[in-house]
């Protein structure tokens, strides 16, 4: 039975290499087929990298996590996933139109040749990218050492080379060199794979978690009696916290999903697809699927996990129950703690530990579908957009090594910065950047007006998007603990009301169209041939 | 059509998860021992889905000749 977690983790780990050896195999030498895999994804490479490119832990563990404290008032949240799905199609056709027309690799190679060259929109995209990836990759893997430490309880220190580990500093190292290695041998190609089989893990975790409470607590009768039975903020908006009002919910669903839709990861994924039809089909899959495994699979767990172990509000917060963790923060632990506790009572020991292994990789799964697609859409920004503007006379070889350094050198200050945070506790760079992790998604939305404004309308100027951009960022930028003191009250009374990521966009839109009123208009040929080759034209 | 289907699309969205969430869940009531809130962010989850699925179908395949 101890042996069970070691199996499926093993057997995890054996079906990731083969993928980064067949992704290697396949692979071409050219920067197109390393990022970008040669533009021939099919329907279901292209559905299951977006999903989960679009889902890190947060799915299974972050989410359910907010259920619990919150009750039934986060439930709407699933509400953006028909929205992102709609997104694919929307937005992603025509960036992938026009990509494969113009062999753009990067969103910043698509915005700066709209603006005529422009290299100063082509480093704010890069800086856009840069502020939404890095946190997320360093969360996946933490996410990955707290994994460890819930998957073998019972170990406290491995040694390895003549180090001694704690579990914690093990998970983390696995996560990140596994990853690194198959983003950097495999590329694209190996992401994308590796995705498929992480999708269906995450997938299948998710609904697997959702029935196994259920039927824990004895079907589908009997679990909402004790659901009905919470107290009545567990069962109405704003929830527990009362974090969650309609205006709040809605500019959420509306703009931070529509951010993560465009954030370079996803980007990339809209080149890499093989047609419209591909990614239409993804669409209509997204928008169906995801949502339906949240609201009758993950979400049914922390709302099941509240029922049997209500928090309490204590001098910090709403604190979870003793079951499930000691600090406002370990609300997150709710899945896990309810699959660890219920699934070998109503399985059987055998059954259940398999279970319970199978929804932990998934866990995993979600980790490292994140960091990868993060990690390779990072590496590509800052060699693109950065480095070749810096060394144009660079080749493509040339460009090529440095992508996969970058990947080794970004993986390592993660890796770094999460071992730091964990051994020092005056060192709290993690407290930070869990904290802007929230605030990824604010910056990736100011792209929103530009890409909106390229993609649908064709009427902003240069310098229009330019300040409108800035003026974004600066307005998220004051939402975040490096803002100023003088703001503050207005700022934490608008993160009550509305997304981060909306009131940025406000600021940044009405910038973008004033000073587009009042500036040179973009030469009207070079917009024209644009939109042209953004059109669908009927053969 | 498209108009119609981004109308319905924006007015599904604005009762799932905007406003429209203080008609059923201002007050913990139950449908059939079911949280009236959790029956109706599942409608509004089939309305919207529905809306993309039959988008897709009846709309967004024009292009896929592309």
């Amino acid at each position: 039975m101890e042996q069970v977690p070691h199996i499926v983790l093993g057997g995890y780990a054996a079906l990731l290499i083969c993928i980064c050896w067949l992704g290697w195999r396949k692979g071409k030498v050219t920067e197109e087929d390393y990022y970008l895999a040669g533009r021939g994804q099919g329907i279901l490479v292209t559905t299951l990298t977006i999903m989960a490119t679009f889902f890190s832990s947060a799915a299974l563990l972050g989410i359910p996590g907010l259920v619990y404290r919150d009750g039934l008032a986060f439930f709407p949240f699933a509400l953006n996933l028909p929205l992102s799905g709609a997104a694919i199609f929307l937005l992603g056709s025509r960036i992938s139109r026009i990509g494969r027309k113009r062999g753009y690799v990067t969103p910043g190679d698509m915005v700066a040749d709209y603006y005529g060259g422009s290299d100063v929109m082509r480093g704010l995209v890069a800086l856009v990218g840069f502020l939404y990836v890095l946190p997320y990759i360093i969360m996946q893997i933490k996410a990955g050492g707290y994994l460890a430490q819930r998957m073998f309880p019972e170990v406290e220190a491995v040694s390895l080379f003549g180090q001694s580990l704690t579990m914690f500093d093990l998970g983390t190292n696995v996560l990140s060199v596994i990853t690194m290695l198959y983003v950097l041998i495999g590329g694209m190609r190996s992401v994308a794979w590796s995705d498929v089989l992480q999708g269906v893990l995450l997938l299948m975790g998710m609904l697997l978690a959702g029935v196994a409470t259920v039927f824990a607590m004895g079907g589908i009768a009997s679990y909402f009696e004790q659901v009905i039975a919470m107290p009545k903020e567990a069962l109405t908006i704003p929830g527990a916290s009362g974090a969650w009002s309609p205006w709040k919910l809605l500019t959420i669903c509306l703009f931070a999903s529509l951010a993560t839709m465009i954030q370079p990861g996803q980007w990339m994924r809209y080149y890499a697809a093989r047609s419209s039809k591909t990614l239409r089909k993804s669409a209509m899959i997204f928008a169906t699927v995801l949502p339906f495994c949240f609201l009758f699979g993950v979400m049914l767990v922390g709302l099941g996990g509240r029922a049997l172990y209500p928090p309490t509000v204590g001098e910090a917060g709403i604190m979870p129950h003793p079951t499930v963790g000691n600090k406002t923060s370990e609300v997150d632990q709710v899945v896990i703690v309810m699959i660890q506790e219920h699934l070998p009572v109503l399985l059987g020991p055998v059954l259940g530990a398999i279970f319970v292994s199978i929804i932990l990789v998934a866990v995993m799964a979600a980790s490292m579908s994140t960091a990868d697609s993060n990690l390779h859409a990072l590496s590509a920004v800052l060699t693109r957009d950065i480095y070749d503007r810096v060394r144009p006379q660079s080749t493509e070889r040339e460009r090529a090594w440095i992508g996969r350094g970058i990947i080794v050198v970004v993986t390592l200050l993660a890796l770094w910065m999460v071992k730091a945070g964990a051994n020092n506790a005056d060192f709290k760079p993690l407290e930070l950047i869990a904290t802007l992790s929230f605030v990824a998604m604010a910056f990736s939305c100011q792209l929103l007006p530009v890409a909106l404004d390229m993609l649908f309308v064709g009427k902003s100027t240069k310098a229009g998007a330019i300040a409108g951009m800035v003026s974004g960022i600066v307005v998220v930028f004051l939402f975040t603990p490096f803002g100023f003191d003088a703001v503050k009250p207005v700022t934490d009374q608008l993160k009550k009301l509305f997304d981060i990521g909306f009131c940025g966009f406000v600021v940044n839109a009405l910038v973008l169209v004033t000073v587009s009123k009042f500036t040179p208009s973009q030469d009207a040929e070079r917009v024209a041939d644009f939109r042209g080759d953004l059109m669908f034209k009927s053969k | 059509m498209n108009l119609k289907l981004s109308i319905w699309f924006l007015f599904a969205m604005l009762l799932g998860a905007g406003p429209g969430l203080f008609f059923a869940a201002g007050e913990s009531r139950t449908i059939l021992g079911l949280p009236a809130f959790y029956l109706w962010v599942i409608f509004w989850f089939f309305v919207l889905s529905g809306i993309v699925v039959c988008a897709s179908i009846n709309i967004w395949s024009r292009e896929d000749e592309d």
